[in-house]
């Protein structure tokens, strides 16, 4: 049996006790399809994230994430700390703060800062969906000496025309992208925003 | 998803209205929501309302500004809002921010939140059922 069927068993056999074979073997199917290339070198947290989102369709947050925090465990040999989303739909802003958590659960960080990156990358990922269309996030650990959490967001938007004023506080929609802004330049520890017509780019650090 | 799954449950209880929000609520969800509470406070002429948020796992700028509408808005039909069961690190979070939630009276409790609208309990011992007893004898 090669490495990766041997994965897939451990997998199934703990996806197994939440949900019926059929549906655990359906979960981790999807999973591995919309993670590429989640086996080796990449992180198996994105893997987790996908078999998370898989999990809740069918059990409750409690048992999602007890079984989340069982399979990160037999993973727990390999190093692996980022998360690659795509951003298209409005659905994708409650799925990017839930990877977000899933990340944060896996570093095994505090509650507050579980709230802060959840936060943040809710108000990232939404400015990309009202103000660009689309886009990508990204997150990960800063390094393997630092307990930091990293994020990018980008986006090829037509860029924030007012972002002094935003930054400054002088400016508040109605629809409360100032706050999106600066709020999240206020959580952060490290922020750097670069805003041209050709886009968008939001990096931020949060210590833990 | 159908909107019917994600749909959160609208409270009538004494003229007042209880809204509790759980997990993660989506903007669509938020927005239906919005729509149900206002037309349960003109159809019941609801004397209060109570947003509980004990359940939220976390609140961004956006859901923030969702509910201080809603807040407003009930004020307008003439009803006040009272939010409750804030956590501890989403409190922190929204301070930190500097989201504003000076629309809305805020409470620790849902009891607290209540009581604020005027709703007072009594609460007396309960009595223990008839027919419940009689089967503990017969099986004893």
């Amino acid at each position: 049996m090669s490495e990766a069927q041997q994965d897939d068993k451990a997998l199934l056999a703990v996806l197994g006790r939440y949900v019926s074979p059929t549906r655990a073997q359906s979960i981790l199917v999807r999973a591995r399809r919309e993670s590429p290339g989640a086996r080796g070198a990449t992180p198996a947290t994105q893997l987790m994230a996908r078999l998370a989102e898989g999990l809740r369709m069918f059990c409750g947050e409690a048992d999602t994430r007890a079984a989340v925090a069982e399979l990160t465990r037999l993973g727990s040999s390999r190093k692996v700390e980022a998360i690659e989303l795509e951003l298209r739909i409005e659905a994708d802003i409650a799925r990017a703060r839930l990877a977000a958590r899933d990340l944060c659960h896996a570093l095994g960080v505090s509650p507050l800062v579980v709230q802060k990156l959840a936060t943040i990358v809710s108000e990232l990922a939404r400015n990309i969906i009202s103000y660009a269309g689309r886009g990508q996030l990204a997150l990960r650990q800063c390094g393997p000496a630092r307990r930091c959490v990293h994020v990018e967001a980008r986006d090829q938007g037509p860029g924030i025309v007012n972002l002094e004023e935003i930054l400054g506080g002088r400016y508040k929609s109605r629809s409360g992208l100032g706050l999106g802004i600066l709020g999240t330049k206020r959580l952060a520890d490290q922020f750097r925003i670069d805003s041209s017509p050709a886009g968008t780019r939001v990096e931020v650090e949060v210590n833990y | 998803m159908s909107m019917y799954e994600n749909r959160i449950p609208v409270i009538q209880l004494w003229q007042r209205i209880v809204v509790p929000l759980q997990g993660d609520v989506t903007d669509e969800t938020a927005a239906v929501l919005v729509d149900d509470v206002l037309r349960t406070i003109r159809d019941t002429a609801a004397a209060g309302l109570v947003i509980d948020v004990t359940g939220m796992w976390t609140m961004d700028s956006h859901l923030c500004h969702v509910i201080a509408n809603l807040a407003a808005a009930a004020k307008l039909m003439g009803t006040p809002t009272v939010i409750c069961g804030m956590s501890a690190p989403i409190a922190m979070t929204l301070q930190t921010m500097g989201a504003d939630f000076r629309l809305a009276q805020t409470a620790l409790t849902l009891e607290d939140a209540l009581v604020r609208l005027g709703v007072t309990a009594t609460v007396t011992d309960i009595e223990p059922e008839d027919e419940f007893g009689g089967e503990l004898q017969e099986n004893g």
